[in-house]
């Protein structure tokens, strides 16, 4: 019997189980924390590796989607293997298809 | 400076610039070997500009390679860089660890006592005092115990009512307050006669107890009996009594000096030279070299203190000497130049002589001219004071109980 893919669009197992014993989800799911102060900053932990690096967008493969974030001026302040920590003027926040 | 940058300053860091054509996989290797890199900007399409601690730079050259990358360095920061640029200056650290151990010196040693509060009780004495407990110049700061030397120096010194003694950085200020002193009462249980101290006139008499000898407007010398100790009265009988009271008479007070009319005077050139010097520590450094080129000169000295607002510093005394050139001249004077230069001599000698409690009634200034072309100059104070002086009665001498007095004949008449 195959596995049924999921579709994205509603809570996955897991998600529920995580949900149902209130564990943090992005430790049981392994999945991208992201954090934002204002528009200024932005820290992710738990992602994978950099896809993309510019001053106007940095690209971050992660788990479940890569994301995207947009804006002006943009500086990897902090790089270590837990946690990005970007400042500038962030525009946008995205996730990749 | 933040705490997070004064880290990076000590550990040291590198800013360094990356050219690679893939940065972005440049920094994700660089972080998944956990590599200290920070503050990230691009600089252009395929350049990056980074902050790296030293152990990263010392590790990232498997990954430059692996990701073809070629580092720059631009610029070397931190206290390792520092270091290693100062590591021939051999002086400069020498510098560095006399000024430290200049500071630790003038921070853990006695570099000042200060001694206030005492007027009777010598400051010498008190800091001889000081040195027997321990506390003097250049000494330890470290286990001074305040209440032993307090209680040894309440022992040694019988005129201390209280010492307080405060340890201030590296000074010691001594706080003394003196017990009061008892005035002296009159003995009153020894006889005694009161007699003139001086030469004068008699302008008043106040006995209080005794036989008065004089009366008002006789004139005594030195050692004459004002008021006796000794008193036979008719109701009372003989007695000896302790005399006491107060005897005012004119005083003269004078002084004779001779002015030539022709005589040297000692003049200044105008040229003088200063010369200073520097006290710490009670060790004197002269700031010159040489000896004083005047046959003929006045010196007049000045002191400063110095004193930083650091408790922990010593003070610096600066001496400024000033040395003036003199010379001699003979010249003339008129009769009245020398009169004008005996008044303000000889008064200002006679004003020291006379007591504090005299008052002074007139003044007088003659003179007489000399054979010798000279001035003689004679000042003269007139002044009222008490002249009553204790004089011990002899108690063993025999008395003949049925002579009378003079002063009772008299006033029996």
């Amino acid at each position: 019997m195959s596995r049924k893919k999921h579709d994205g669009d509603t809570p996955t197992p897991r998600e529920r189980f995580a949900d149902a014993v209130g564990v943090s989800k992005e430790i049981l799911l392994d999945t991208v924390l992201i954090s934002c102060i204002g528009s200024r900053e932005v820290t992710l932990e738990n992602y994978k590796s950099i896809l993309a690096y510019s001053d106007t967008a940095i690209r971050i493969q992660a788990k479940p989607r890569a994301v995207e974030i947009a804006g002006k001026r943009l500086e990897l302040r902090c790089i270590t293997k837990e946690m990005l920590y970007i400042t500038g003027r962030i525009d946008r926040i995205g996730f990749l298809d | 400076m933040t705490l997070e940058q004064l880290v990076y300053y000590l550990k040291g860091s590198l800013t360094v610039q990356a050219d690679s054509l893939y940065p972005e996989r440049f920094l994700t290797v660089c972080m998944k070997r956990n590599l200290d890199i920070r503050d990230i900007r691009q600089l252009g399409e395929r350049r990056l500009c980074m902050e790296m601690s030293i152990p990263a730079f010392r590790k990232i050259r498997p990954v430059c390679r692996r990701t073809r990358t070629r580092l720059t360095i631009l610029k070397r920061r931190g206290l390792p860089f520092l270091l290693q640029r100062l590591r021939h200056r051999k002086f400069a650290f020498l510098g560095l660890l006399a000024a430290v151990l200049f500071l630790w010196y003038t921070t853990c040693h006695i570099m000042g006592i200060t001694v206030i509060g005492n007027q009777r009780i010598n400051t010498e004495t008190v800091l001889e005092h000081l040195a027997r407990s321990g506390v003097s110049m250049g000494k330890s700061t470290a286990g001074i115990d305040s209440d032993q030397i307090r209680n040894r120096m309440m022992r040694d010194l019988d005129q201390l009512a209280w010492v307080g003694i405060n340890v201030s950085g590296s000074r010691i200020y001594v706080e003394i307050v003196e017990r009061l002193e008892k005035p002296a009462a009159p003995d009153f249980s020894q006889p005694c006669h009161l007699i003139a101290s001086k030469d004068g006139e008699i302008l008043s008499i106040e006995a209080r107890e005794g036989q008065t000898m004089v009366s008002v407007g006789s004139g005594v010398v030195a050692g004459d009996l004002l008021v006796s100790g000794l008193m036979d009265t008719d109701t009372g009988g003989f007695r000896t009594v302790h005399a006491w009271g107060d005897v005012y008479a004119r005083t003269y007070y004078e002084k004779t000096e001779e002015y030539p009319l022709t005589f040297t005077e000692i003049l200044e050139t105008g040229e003088e030279k200063t010369r200073y010097s520097l006290k710490i520590l009670n060790r004197t450094l002269p700031l010159f070299w040489g000896k004083i080129p005047y046959a003929q000169y006045s010196e007049t000295t000045e002191t400063a203190e110095y004193r930083l607002p650091l408790e922990r510093l010593p003070s610096l005394w600066i001496t400024k000497t000033v040395y003036r050139e003199k010379y001699e001249q003979e010249r003339t004077r008129q009769v009245s130049e020398a009169l004008e230069t005996a008044r303000k001599e000889l008064f200002d000698a006679l004003l020291e002589t006379v007591p504090p409690e005299a008052e002074i009634l007139d003044r007088e200034l003659t003179h007489t001219l000399t054979e010798q072309g000279a001035v003689l100059a004679t000042a003269r104070v007139v002044c009222k004071e008490n002249i009553a002086e204790k004089s011990a009665v002899e108690t063993e001498i025999s008395i003949d109980k049925t002579a009378v007095l003079d002063y009772d004949r008299q006033k029996r008449i």
